[in-house]
């Protein structure tokens, strides 16, 4: 009896409780995570091989990521759009959405209506992207839309402005677009990361006589340091993969101002010439820039003391085991 | 034994990947060489296809539902019509069709519909080897057909592949006008009837300017916008890419000289295309009255004069010979040659009944006369509807173009003759993403944030690098 009882593994119902994401995920995520790896390293390219799906990998298996990076100039526009976008948009966004949580989470002010606006708040990531692109392109149409006759009104401009083939403000718009339909999901993140801080802290720190920005700058945000990262790390992954609003927007233009590294992929692909490797090639380096950044933000924001603690800790046990072993 | 399993896992992958690499095959052109069909047709009678389907791929919902419309009028026809629609937005529609057609199997399409901009793709170029020859349809017959049904030269020169053989034909006829306000013209020239303003606005591009300049003296702009004359103008008789290499011809060069004048002495509003200032512009409530379009019969019936649009501009318009002729538009037929064959007798019928047709019963006498659905007026009465030109030269002839929204003007007389100016020769694989990227630097140009030379030279480097086609 007993023997039976140690001879019974749960080990396995572990492994049969696996096989669904195991298998959904080597079938649509690795599979085709590996399969862009080889296409990026192959003449996969033009309309009869795509049709076919028959390719070989190169003689010189890294001529697509040299041929983008050394002659494809829309590679390095779209690049530094993204960049460039996502960085006007997560300033703002990382700002507002941490004034708008010391607000909502000060344990001193008590403003009225406080769910209301974190509804208000959120509205706009509720709403799909491609309707907010195609509502934006409205409202900054030319020569008469919403925002030119607002300018007239208030006797900002005299003529209208045209938006859409003005390269900095259709950069702009876009950035605002994506500041305006994610600082609400920031906000909230954040003021759940506040309210699971321990009260204790601010009780005390209120005794002591701290003030509301004494607190959120020696308190709250110390202690936000690892939601500020999955802040930091989400909105990269998503701000470097941007697609929908600049597509929809103004179709990646003009001039190909808001043409991101996802539409760029895209259009590698699919706008006619299918250059399919050329592609994943893009696509792979943009996985590694997505990679190395978000290392490095991991980096920058590693718990410092801990770090040194576990070094000094190394530290002292090799001290001693080299003591052990002289002695 | 964890290892073991993870090892053997991936090789397996590994050589799944691998399988899919392989030898290349010698180039050839695409597309259906031999054709084997030499019957005459003959047109199907009694019940038939019950329990069989056709797939129907299309980019509008358009002739999806004239096809329905069949089935209601043909009880004995029993197929069952299995409708795909995508958008044409950003390509969607292409990117859909390539997937099902590479795929194949049960739900293959059996017909689908493309568009001027990338119909010449499924028909000589890339995708050619998916058109069936209309002859393996119809045999001998369709020779007799084809006579009979005296159908645009651009249509049928778009609709054949690269042997010869006509694989697809469109039921309208997008050859184009001038379609301008009666009223504005009277204001300009001090007349308005279509002759008149034919001999001011044309022909050629130097007439359009100047009359564009006697408008503007008006305070009224020609045009709503420069891609209205891109359009146009973008129709040259040859193609982009010739040998592999990116060519600008003179026709096409000319569009940043033209287009400069009229931005630079606003002889139009400005506006872009299915914008909301393009829009206003029909209906006289834009920036500037604006004096006319550049479009074929569609724009009128679907944009132009569509519910409420017009505005207090009904029946005011009136349309004249355009400057220079060009076709806009247009939706070819086309039978997968990869589809089920089993169910090729119904889908040469639908083929037939949308293209070759020329009787009372034919989707082109009931297009072009408005009479395909049941329309009805405020009392009751059975009235015509929407009324288009289409391919074919007969059916036009015996048909009535007068609608209201043209003052009673019948629209067939100019677009008859309209359709023998459009071209296809120039039409080529690439052309939405060419001609998108050559009206963006044009626009930055006419802007004046470019110079002529630095916008031509940022072209031909956005089609270098997204599509890998030299200069």
């Amino acid at each position: 009896m007993e023997k039976r009882i140690k001879g019974v593994s749960y080990a396995k119902y572990g492994y049969i409780f696996c096989i669904p994401f195991v298998l959904g995920f080597s079938l649509f995520m690795l599979y085709p995570l590996v399969h862009t790896i080889v296409i990026s390293f192959s003449n996969y390219e033009g309309a009869s091989r795509y049709l076919s799906g028959r390719f070989s990998v190169l003689d010189n298996p890294l001529a697509n990521y040299t041929r983008l990076i050394t002659e494809n100039r829309l590679f390095w526009t779209s690049l530094s759009n993204t960049l460039k976008i996502w960085i006007i948009n997560f300033i703002p966004q990382i700002v507002l959405a941490l004034v708008l949580t010391a607000w909502f989470t000060n344990r001193r002010n008590k403003i009225r209506g406080k769910g209301l606006f974190k509804v208000l708040f959120y509205m706009p990531n509720i709403i799909t992207a491609g309707s907010i692109a195609i509502l934006f392109s409205a409202l900054f149409s030319f020569p008469i839309g919403p925002v030119n006759y607002l300018l007239e009104l208030i006797g900002v401009r005299e003529a209208p402005i045209n938006f859409t083939i003005s390269l900095s403000a259709s950069q702009y718009i876009v950035a605002f677009i994506q500041f305006w339909m994610w600082y609400g999901y920031t906000m909230l993140i954040l003021t759940s990361g506040v309210l699971g801080l321990n009260p204790e802290i601010f009780e005390v720190s209120e005794i002591d006589g701290a003030n509301g920005i004494q607190q959120f700058f020696f308190i709250t945000l110390p202690n936000l340091k690892t939601i500020l990262l999955y802040m930091l790390v989400t909105s990269i992954v998503g701000g470097l993969t941007m697609f929908d609003i600049p597509m929809l927007f103004n179709d990646g233009g003009p001039d190909s101002a808001t043409t991101t590294l996802s539409i760029f992929i895209y259009r590698q692909a699919f706008s006619g010439s299918f250059l399919l490797n050329r592609a994943a090639a893009a696509s792979m380096l943009a996985f590694i820039l997505i990679a190395v950044l978000s290392v490095g933000v991991f980096y920058l924001l590693r718990d410092k003391d801990a770090a040194r603690l576990k070094k000094e800790e190394k530290a002292l046990r090799r001290a001693l085991e080299a003591e052990r072993r002289a002695g | 034994m964890k290892k073991t399993l993870a090892l053997l896992l991936a090789a397996f992958m590994l050589i799944g990947i691998l399988a899919a690499c392989g030898g290349d095959e010698a180039e050839e052109a695409p597309g259906i060489k031999e054709v084997t069909n030499n019957d005459p047709y003959v047109a199907p009678s009694g019940p038939r296809g019950a329990g069989q389907t056709i797939n129907l791929w299309s980019f509008t919902e358009e002739l999806p539902n004239a096809v329905l419309r069949f089935k209601e009028l043909n009880p004995d026809f029993q197929y069952e019509i299995n409708v795909s629609i995508y958008s044409d937005q950003e390509g969607l529609y292409e990117d859909m069709l390539n997937q099902a057609l590479s795929t194949g199997g049960a739900n293959a399409p059996d017909i689908f519909v493309v568009e001027q901009g990338f119909v010449v793709n499924y028909s000589k170029f890339d995708f050619a080897d998916f058109a069936l020859p209309y002859q393996e349809l119809f045999g001998s017959s369709l020779e007799g057909f084809l006579s009979n049904a005296d159908i645009g030269n651009f249509i049928k020169e778009a609709g054949t592949n690269q042997y010869g053989h006509l694989v697809g034909l469109g039921y309208q006829s997008t050859g184009s006008a001038f379609i301008y306000r009666k009223d504005l013209a009277e204001q300009i020239w001090g007349a308005g009837d279509p002759a008149t303003v034919y001999s001011k606005i044309g022909p050629g591009w130097d007439k359009f300017l100047e009359a564009a300049a006697e408008a503007k003296a008006e305070g009224i702009s020609i045009l709503s916008g420069e891609g209205d004359l891109w359009q146009a103008i973008r129709q040259s008789p040859s193609q982009w890419v010739v040998d592999g290499k990116l060519v600008i011809d003179d026709q096409r060069l000319s569009y940043l000289d033209i287009g400069y004048e009229f931005y630079n002495n606003n002889y139009t509003n400005k506006s872009a295309a299915w914008q909301e200032a393009w829009w206003a512009d029909m209906s006289g409530t834009g920036l500037a009255p604006v004096l006319g379009y550049l479009g074929p019969a569609w724009l009128i019936n679907y944009c132009m004069a569509d519910g409420d649009n017009p505005g207090d501009t009904f029946g005011n318009w009136q349309i004249c010979e355009p400057p220079v002729g060009f076709a806009w538009g247009g939706s070819w037929s086309i039978a997968n040659a990869q589809g089920n064959e089993d169910v090729r007798a119904g889908v040469a019928e639908i083929i037939h009944w949308i293209t070759l047709d020329t009787t009372d019963t034919g989707l082109q006498y009931n297009w072009a006369n408005g009479t395909l659905y049941e329309n009805f007026d405020d009392e009751g009465n059975l009235v015509a509807g929407t009324k288009d030109a289409v391919a074919s030269g007969n059916v036009m002839a015996r048909s009535d173009g007068s609608i209201a929204y043209l003052g009673g003007q019948n629209m067939f007389d100019i677009f008859v003759p309209a359709g023998v100016n459009g071209r296809a020769s120039g039409w080529g694989p690439y052309d939405r993403a060419i001609n998108e990227a050559f009206s963006d630097q044009a626009t930055q140009y006419f802007s004046g944030a470019k110079t002529k030379d630095e916008a031509i030279a940022a072209f031909k480097q956005v089609v270098l690098d997204s599509l890998d086609i030299g200069s």
